[in-house]
């Protein structure tokens, strides 16, 4: 008896080895690089080695960091400046597409009125549709002149970067909404009827009583609606012309390496503006749709 | 929904264009370059705009790589700037005839420049940009390679080059006389050397591939032979860095001991190598030593101005004061110094000749230019017009060479097959560019 | 219900019905009327289906460059899509078990989807494909002669195939949460009836996770149809345009040489192509995906 239980311990033993054993293995393949890069921003010139470690250590690559001679002026801007212009485009396409496809879905879950089906039809038919075809008519819009003149050299701020956030006035992530919706399907209906019968009305049942209940998937869809707009380079590059204007995903490739902007320089930029992602990204994953919703719904 | 949209765009329309008018004498100046030319520029532009209280230039500079969609992009909206620097090419590229304004109507002064200069950049008796510099192709080399290997001279002919690369892959194995070199320099190469036998530019005055199959195949012949002998690397997909200068052999392990390159753009490859690396100008390598042979030259930059500076005449005063100061006022001329050439102007070029501190005739760019000149007009005393073809470096027709050469650089093609490959797009394509 | 206007919905769904108007419909026939004619300067002309026939023509060099471009998508996509749902199903399934430190492991397997187009990692991944780069330096222990894998077609493209799969960290997380969501009970029940690991995998979790795995699969296929980012920073469509794929080449063609015409034209190709093949996906579902209801 003592025997196979041993085995079946030992077993069990082995197997959770091997399961650790495997995770770890692939997490250290997602994070070497990471290490690797830090490695790269100490060292002087071009990296050529696999071990992370210098082989010329230099702390000049941190000192020209925040400073780019020749971008902008003869001082050059700061990195802090290409942060606030990616922040320009960010912040409004988080803050607005996170609110308007919330109401959005809102309505196609709870309510029931004429065009339901087709509405919601449309928004996964959306879904599906490869992004390309909207891209060349949107910039031709944008460009045009009479459209151009609103946003392009604008002073004002946010205005300038208009075509990456405008769309998120109008709700047009179909992903978020089909998230929110999923989401709505697995909130009971009496919630909102209750809540109604005690004289509230639809906003009020929204803000109030659904509220806290949707939190973990208002923060999953802002944390990926901030990654996908911070990461997006190919938006800034066909709207964005002058590098005064350049948020950090132009401002990295486009900065060649030149006599006042050397490799190690490049690598520590690329830190910075990856550190940004990873402390937001952090700070909201424990919120991720899956652990914490599962407990608040059965509550 | 179709009116609301049209209504929406007249309203904003009215608004765009009544905030026109008022500031005319502002003009906006774009640019690409690299941070040291951005630096200068901005402290030109800081510069005349203290001298010249009346104007004010609001400079914008782009890096290289998004400049050319921008800019055109912006030219088929109407809000490109009002000055931009462009490829000599583009003006044929980008329909210059249709969006660049005729810098005769600017009152500048023409007679500073060559006679010939401006002759290239002009469509229809329209002079559609104004020449920053002209420019050859010339051989730099890295001292330190050729010393480590023990070469004292520098190599004149084809044959001593191919000297070099073989005494240079013996003494210091994994280095090389040149190094890498992409589809576009080795065409280059071979259109030039074949100038040199022939003395024919490769597009002849009618619009069409001007050598014959064996002659083309002699000069891949060439390329074969300098890639046998440590001039060039046997392969390049054994190196796949398409930029020279940012390549680590070039700038942190030094394996690669020259560059073949506009002498406007050397700047770029002196500044990626590490400090105290010395460029040696090294000309271009002849078939009998004392010519002076298979010089091309073409316009290097020049600025533009759009079309739309032709109905203010305030504006039209501001360019036309900023073009004559960024080529005569002393100060700014030699903040901006060769880095965009050596200058076509007269007195731009007296100044910076007469200027010993900073002392630009020793500068690569210089050195570079006097060949270049030098050997071009030897050429034309010669009866040879080797002026690059308006069309050669258009984007979609530039393809056409360079993607079967990059293939034999790759070995995927032999000789004959990359020569048959031209000669049988090449007239086709150029035509349908051209039309 | 008491009290509650009519008109709400409505009025509510109008930021959603401006968005689809304007954002959508309306770029939807304007890229197809795009397509139809050509600029030249300033003179703009109807030309009908003149584009299309000409990208299916390999008689022109744009014909021969769009269709080896589709060439080159269908491999990217045709290996890259299976490959992120089998290795993000692998190591979702892994982590659903009670795993310490999960939270820094779900971290840890979304930074490469962080770092997406930043340039260092352009910089390494070239690194480690080059010549003299990190994986020829362990060929290079084991004897085997070095290959040049970012100048040949196959090296290349498996190194934007890599780039994307290395950041499978958003499928993988959806993956997990479908996973949490199988009922223990079904588990136990099939522990009970002496399944092993494997055919608990088989019969219990894959059944169930099958809607999932049409949701990842559909998106995943439509985003890697549209890749730019790899192409466009490490290999730059190269070499020989072995990695040019469709997107990048409707950025050159529309953007950088100004032809949006033409461009309009691909755009409405590829976006046939992909409608084609998500419908044929999900009418293949019926046989394989197992809804509960």
């Amino acid at each position: 008896m003592d025997a196979r239980i041993r085995r079946m311990k030992v077993k069990y033993a082995l197997k959770e080895t091997v399961k650790y054993a495997v995770i770890i293995f692939f997490a250290f393949f997602m994070l070497y690089p990471l290490i690797w890069i830090i490695g790269a921003s100490l060292n002087e010139g071009a990296k050529g080695s696999v071990l992370f470690w210098p082989e010329k250590f230099t702390l000049e690559g941190w000192r020209n960091a925040f400073k780019a001679p020749g971008w902008g002026s003869p001082e050059g801007y700061s990195l802090f400046r290409a942060l606030w212009n990616t922040l320009q485009y960010v912040i409004p396409q988080v803050l607005f597409m996170t609110f308007t496809t919330l109401i959005t879905a809102y309505v196609v879950s709870r309510f029931r009125f004429k065009g339901r089906k087709i509405v919601f039809a449309l928004i996964i038919g959306t879904l599906l549709m490869p992004n390309t075809i909207f891209r060349i008519p949107m910039y031709a819009f944008w460009k045009s002149p009479a459209i151009a003149s609103l946003w392009e050299n604008s002073a004002l701020p946010f205005m300038p970067y208009l075509p990456l956030w405008a769309g998120s006035l109008f709700a047009v992530n179909s992903f978020s909404v089909f998230m929110y919706i999923q989401f709505f399907r697995t909130i009971p209906r009496d919630l909102d009827e209750a809540a109604m019968l005690d004289g509230a009305n639809r906003m009020q049942v929204l803000f109030h009583v659904l509220m806290p209940i949707l939190k973990p998937v208002i923060i999953t869809v802002s944390l990926l609606l901030f990654i996908s707009a911070y990461n997006d380079y190919q938006g800034p590059l066909i709207y964005l012309g002058s590098d005064d204007t350049y948020p950090l995903s132009l401002v990295l490739p486009m900065l060649k390496v030149d006599s006042t902007n050397t490799y190690a320089s490049v690598y520590a930029r690329s830190i910075v503006s990856v550190l940004v992602l990873i402390i937001v990204f952090f700070s909201a994953q424990k919120y991720f749709v899956g652990s914490d919703a599962d407990a608040a719904i059965k509550g | 929904m179709k009116k609301a949209l049209m209504f929406l765009m007249l309203m904003f329309a009215g608004l765009s264009l009544s905030a026109c008018k008022k500031d005319d004498y502002v003009i906006s100046f774009y640019w690409w370059g690299t941070s040291d030319r951005n630096i200068a520029t901005y402290q030109v532009i800081n510069l005349f705009n203290e001298k010249y209280p009346e104007y004010k230039v609001k400079g914008s500079s782009a890096p290289w790589g998004g400049y050319l969609s921008t800019l055109q992009n912006r030219l088929k909206r109407g809000t490109e700037e009002d000055i931009f620097q462009v490829n000599y090419n583009w003006i044929y590229q980008m329909y210059g005839i249709d969006y660049f304004m005729d810098l005769n109507e600017l009152g500048l002064d023409f007679s500073k420049y060559p006679e010939a200069e401006h002759v290239p950049l002009t469509v229809k008796g329209k002079v559609l940009a104004l020449s920053a510099s002209e420019t050859g192709y010339i051989l730099y080399l890295n001292k330190e390679v050729y010393d480590d290997a023990g070469i004292t001279e520098i190599p004149k002919t084809w044959d001593d080059l191919v000297e070099c690369g073989k005494i240079i892959s013996q003494n210091t194995p994994g280095k090389y006389a040149i190094g890498r070199l992409d589809a576009q320099q080795v065409a280059i190469i071979i259109f030039s050397y074949l100038a040199q036998k022939t003395g024919k530019n490769v597009i002849s005055a009618d619009n069409k591939l001007n050598f014959s199959a064996e002659e083309l195949e002699d000069g891949f012949r060439l390329i074969e032979r300098l890639r046998n002998n440590g001039v060039l690397i046997p392969n390049n997909s054994q190196d796949t860095h398409n930029e020279g200068f940012s390549n680590p052999h070039w700038t942190t392990h030094q394996n690669y001991g020259g560059i073949l390159t506009w002498n406007t753009a050397i700047s770029e490859y002196e500044n990626t190598l590490p400090k105290g690396s010395e460029l040696i100008t090294a000309g271009f390598p002849q078939l009998k030593e004392g010519d002076k042979l298979g010089m091309y030259k073409k316009v290097s930059m020049a600025f533009a101005v759009s079309k739309r500076v032709e109905k203010s005449d305030l504006k039209k005063q501001a360019v036309k004061t900023f073009l004559e100061f960024i080529t005569t006022d002393s100060e700014a001329v030699r903040i901006l110094g060769v880095d965009r050439g050596v200058p076509s102007h007269e007195d731009a070029y007296r100044i910076l000749e007469s200027s010993e501190n900073p002392d630009f005739k020793q500068t690569n760019e210089w050195l570079g230019h006097e060949i270049v000149q030098e050997y071009y007009d030897h050429q034309l005393s010669l009866g040879q017009n080797l002026y690059i073809h308006p069309y050669y470096e258009h984007d979609a027709f530039r393809k056409v060479y360079e993607e079967p050469i990059e293939k034999f650089l790759n070995g995927n093609i032999t000789v004959k097959q990359v020569v048959n490959i031209i000669i049988r797009d090449f007239d086709k394509e150029l035509a349908k560019v051209m039309e | 219900m008491v009290g509650e206007k009519k008109w709400l919905p409505y009025v509510l769904l109008i930021p959603w019905v401006i968005g689809f108007l304007l954002f959508k419909l309306y770029p939807f026939v304007n890229s197809f009327i795009m397509s139809l004619f050509q600029e030249r300067g300033r003179t703009v002309t109807f030309i009908g289906f003149e584009h299309y026939r000409t990208l299916f023509d390999t008689g022109f060099r744009e014909g021969r460059e769009f269709l080896n471009s589709l060439k080159v998508t269908f491999i990217y996509v045709f290996i890259t899509v299976p490959l992120i749902l089998v290795v993000s199903l692998l190591i979702a399934q892994l982590l659903a078990q009670k795993i310490k430190g999960v939270g820094f492991f779900r971290t840890a397997f979304y930074i490469p989807t962080l770092l997406g187009a930043n340039v260092a990692i352009v910089f390494l991944w070239r690194y480690i494909f080059e010549t003299e780069g990190l994986i020829n330096h362990f060929l290079a222990l084991f004897g085997i002669e070095r290959v040049p894998f970012l100048g040949k077609p196959a090296g290349a493209m498996a190194s934007i195939i890599l780039l994307r799969v290395w950041q499978f960290g958003s499928t993988m997380l959806i993956f997990l949460n479908a996973l949490k969501n199988v009922p223990e009970t079904l588990y136990e029940a099939a522990m009970i009836d002496g399944a092993n690991r494997f055919q608990r995998f088989r019969h219990v979790t894959l059944p169930l996770i099958t809607p999932i795995i049409l949701f990842n699969g559909v998106m995943r296929l439509i985003e890697c149809f549209q890749a730019f980012n790899g192409p466009h920073l490490i290999t730059q469509g190269g070499p020989e345009n072995s990695t040019r794929v469709i997107n990048l080449l409707i950025y050159e063609t529309a953007f950088q040489r100004g032809n949006l015409n033409l461009g309009s034209a691909m755009s409405w190709i590829l976006f046939i192509i992909i409608m084609f093949f998500t419908i044929l996906i999900f009418r293949s579902s019926r046989y394989w995906v197992y809804y509960e209801e």
